[in-house]
């Protein structure tokens, strides 16, 4: 029997779900258009910082009280700032979603933003941008981000010190105004629920509530060859490499997707096989396909010990030069059980099966079924997979390169 | 709802299988749980359990390394492995039709080859690993003030090792390690999730015949403690990254999930005592708080990073956060708030087959027993007011250790990985 729902409320806001009947649990995950590729650029941090306030307090609640009215739901909650939204999920026992919607609406349409809170707010921005510095792994995924992705969706959620330190109550105000909307947003929900409630209890909650976000710019990738070094002293440096890959809804993800299993699915993948099975040189080594409306990225990553940078690099740059030959057979069938395996695991978990179907309806505008990617899947051949990979491979690359060696200027321009 | 079917199984070698089967999984989940880490390592053999567990993979008598990673990815199988300072855990996720070649696969590499070639190279994988967590501050401060708190008792051992640790492991030690370590008596196979009991059971008969019986020794009493706060300056980071250790609860306490729950009201996350106190006034950029059970021991312990000028603050604020916690105890609401969060958290964990797994078979290494997660759920709901607030005031005044990394001086050089 089929599980999926969706019902779209006057106000834009779509309602899916995910019908899971013998839970105890249930998950959702609430998704407004108010990421950071849309907040105003010369207050970088805003969408992460109106996060943070939303939490805050509401005109009928304080920070404390909503906490702990939250808290006594046993809610588990979470909040994430990407580049085209604001979001938060959420996972408790199914009795409670009613009340636990109750507040987060509450949160969303009368939030109080308090004054006397802001500074702290603004710290806590400030302090995590110079915690990146600390954790340089992540710092060169941000990097990484910033140099191969030119549209505001290259930014990172956290902002930059000027943008933070500009934000003042009345740009929360006008900025939940202008971006908090229904229109686009999305609330999903899986695990043991009541379908027909959750409508009804969403239409009175959110119906009557109206805006329409502005649209993000279009996604623009770096299209020529690109290297950047990064000085600091690290124990390893750190390597990303990033070219571009291909949009959810486009005829070539499937295979190409496939063709990311054989580089990076498992421990037999190429990857792996090479840099770390037969030279020793890494101990954390991939590659991954993320998906952006009407566009993808193929981003790898390799951390190894300076003086063996140089080979990694190398190592790396020809296993995706060997890519454009195609895949063999075997190596193809293996990465095809590994993802539909993993489909059907992640199928096990409410979360999962929650932030899937916020990541499809805003990719493609719909929920794909369980069985259409698993045809879809099953459907590529090997020599589709080639044709793509003779095609896309090849692209130019975008590299970070992040450790104690020497620092350096750009190697070579491209669209600066 | 659908009902769960328990199994328990002890062979002739003294292997123990336990299961916990669920008709409405997709899938199933096995793992094997040897009772051996850190903790267990003789001197001389410090680093030796985590690259073992590496090794694991590196091949068999009848299998290489690339036979093994190549036919766990045939099955599309979820599988991966980690060492604790108690336990090494190899376990694998697959669909129910590939139970039998799953547990063929995972029972054979439990008997490593050991080649001197495959030991060489993963030997540089280590040392990359341990490189990679020299770049992530919060661990580091986690390893060491374990040292710092148990000092020289086995308990302070750090997983990994160190360079100089690993450099001069040779395959022979490592053979000794596991021909003590790996005995049937010392590991149980756990299954999860949609699982077929009879082929398990006729499996482990047949493919583990071979297995040296026993159950090795481990001393449990409880380890002594030190009061001590240490300091490291290094020019590499920009904040300090902190951790604190006291005394907690035993694995086979009885006020376990009392403990848990004071760790919980004190510092899991928003809402706990520790946001309110140091992150909500952004005094800190993460401060956290947990209890961790241990064999015969256990502790409450936290971590946080801040700006060097705010660490006088965040450390005195932590402290009397604590000691007020021991001396007046939780509130009756707050009690309640956290056991619902316990409740939800707990859930959601063990919603998949490999959640339950790991859940169910460390309850077994600790305890010896199956337990069943809706008796976990009552016992954290009957936990009453009075019980946690007396564990608490018990606990007040035990010895306290901390650890910090500063920005400041350089430190020494590192030697290079793999020089000996």
């Amino acid at each position: 029997m089929e599980s999926l729902r969706e019902h779209r409320l006057g106000n834009g806001l779509t309602l899916l779900g995910d019908l899971m009947p013998d839970r105890h649990v249930v998950a959702f995950c609430l998704a407004l258009p108010a990421g950071f590729a849309t907040e105003d650029p010369a207050r970088r941090g805003l969408s992460s910082i109106a996060a943070g306030m939303l939490l805050r307090g509401t005109m009928r609640r304080d920070s404390r009280a909503l906490s702990d009215a939250l808290d006594s739901l046993g809610l588990q909650r979470g909040e994430a700032v990407d580049c085209e939204f604001i979001e938060f999920h959420g996972a408790l026992g199914r009795a409670l979603l009613g009340p636990a919607l109750d507040l987060y609406a509450e949160m969303l349409r009368s939030p109080a933003f308090p004054e006397d809170q802001l500074a702290a707010e603004r710290e806590q921005g400030l302090q995590a941008i110079a915690a990146l510095a600390d954790d340089p792994g992540r710092r060169l995924m941000v990097e990484l981000r910033r140099q191969f992705i030119l549209s505001a969706h290259g930014e990172s959620s956290l902002g930059t010190p000027e943008g933070i330190r500009a934000i003042v109550r009345e740009d929360l105000v006008r900025d939940h105004l202008r971006r908090m909307c229904p229109c686009g947003g999305m609330l999903a929900v899986a695990g043991g629920f009541d379908w027909t409630e959750v409508v009804k209890r969403a239409e009175r909650l959110f119906g009557d509530w109206r805006g329409n976000a502005p649209a993000p710019e279009a996604v623009r990738l770096r299209d020529g060859p690109w290297e950047t070094r990064i000085h600091q002293e690290t124990a390893q440096e750190h390597i990303g490499l990033a070219f571009p890959g291909v949009a959810l809804g486009d005829p070539d993800f499937y295979p190409l997707r496939l063709a990311i299993g054989v580089l990076s699915g498992g421990m037999s993948g190429r990857l792996v096989t090479e840099v770390r099975e037969k030279r020793g040189l890494a101990y954390a080594v991939g590659a991954s396909l993320w998906t952006l409306p009407g566009a993808g990225v193929v981003c790898c990553y390799a951390g190894t010990t300076p003086d063996r940078a140089d080979e990694t690099a190398h190592v790396l740059d020809a296993e995706l030069a060997r890519l454009a030959d195609g895949v063999a057979p075997p190596e193809l069938e293996r990465a095809r059980i590994g993802i539909l395996s993993a489909l059907v695991m992640d199928q096990e978990s409410s979360l999962a099966r929650a932030s899937a179907m916020v990541s499809d309806y805003w990719q493609l505008g719909r929920v794909r079924p369980l069985g259409e990617i698993q045809a879809a899947y099953r459907a590529v051949a090997v020599d589709q997979v080639d044709e793509v990979l003779r095609r896309r491979a090849a692209a130019p690359r975008t590299v970070v390169r992040l450790g104690p060696g020497r620092t350096g200027a750009p190697r070579q321009g491209g669209a600066a | 709802m659908s009902p769960l079917r328990l199994h328990f199984a002890v062979l002739e070698n003294g292997l123990t299988l336990i299961g916990e089967h669920d008709p409405s999984a997709l899938s199933m989940a096995a793992g094997y749980f040897v009772r051996t880490g850190a903790r267990d390592e003789a001197a001389g053999e410090s680093g030796v359990s985590h690259f073992l567990e590496h090794m694991v993979f590196k091949g068999t008598a009848r299998r290489r390394g690339d036979d093994v990673n190549r036919q766990f990815d045939e099955m599309g199988a979820q599988y991966n492995a980690f060492t604790s300072e108690e336990a090494t855990v190899f376990y694998g996720n697959v669909l129910p039709e590939f139970q039998a070649p799953l547990l063929d696969l995972l029972t054979d590499i439990l008997a490593p080859a050991l080649r001197p070639d495959d030991f060489e190279l993963e030997r540089q994988v280590i040392l990359e690993e341990i490189a990679r967590y020299e770049d992530q501050p919060q661990f580091t401060v986690l390893d060491q003030v374990r040292r710092v708190f148990y000092g020289t008792h086995p308990l302070g051992q750090s997983v990994l090792g160190s360079g100089d640790s690993i450099g001069a492991l040779t395959p022979e030690r490592m053979r000794q390690y596991h021909a003590r370590r790996y005995r049937a008596g010392n590991v149980i196979l756990a299954l999860t999730g949609r699982f077929d009991w009879e082929q398990a059971l006729a499996h482990a008969r047949t493919a583990t015949a071979g297995w040296l019986p026993a159950r090795p020794p481990r001393d449990t009493a409880e380890p002594p403690a030190r009061t001590a706060i240490e300091a490291r300056e290094t020019d590499r980071f920009h904040h300090v990254h902190g951790a604190w250790m006291t005394r907690g609860v035993p694995a086979q306490g009885s006020q376990r999930y009392a403990a848990e729950l004071a760790a919980m009201a004190l510092g899991a996350g928003r809402g706990s005592r520790l946001f309110w106190d140091v992150v909500d006034p952004a005094l800190a950029v993460r401060c956290s708080a947990y209890h961790v059970e241990e064999d015969g021991a256990g502790f409450f312990g936290g971590a946080f990073e801040c700006e060097p000028h705010r660490y006088d603050e965040v450390a005195g604020r932590i402290r009397q956060a604590w000691t007020r916690l021991c001396r007046a105890g939780l509130g009756a609401d707050e009690l309640e708030r956290v056991k619902r969060k316990m409740n939800s958290a707990l859930i959601l964990h063990n919603e998949t087959p490999f959640g339950r797994l790991v859940q169910l078979g460390m309850g077994w290494l600790y305890r010896g027993e199956i337990e069943r997660l809706q008796t976990i759920l009552e016992q954290v709901d009957s936990v009453g007011l009075p019980a946690v607030n007396e564990l608490l005031r018990g606990l007040d005044g035990e010895p306290w250790a901390e650890f910090t990394l500063r920005p400041g001086a350089p430190e020494l050089p590192r030697p290079k990985p793999g020089a000996k």
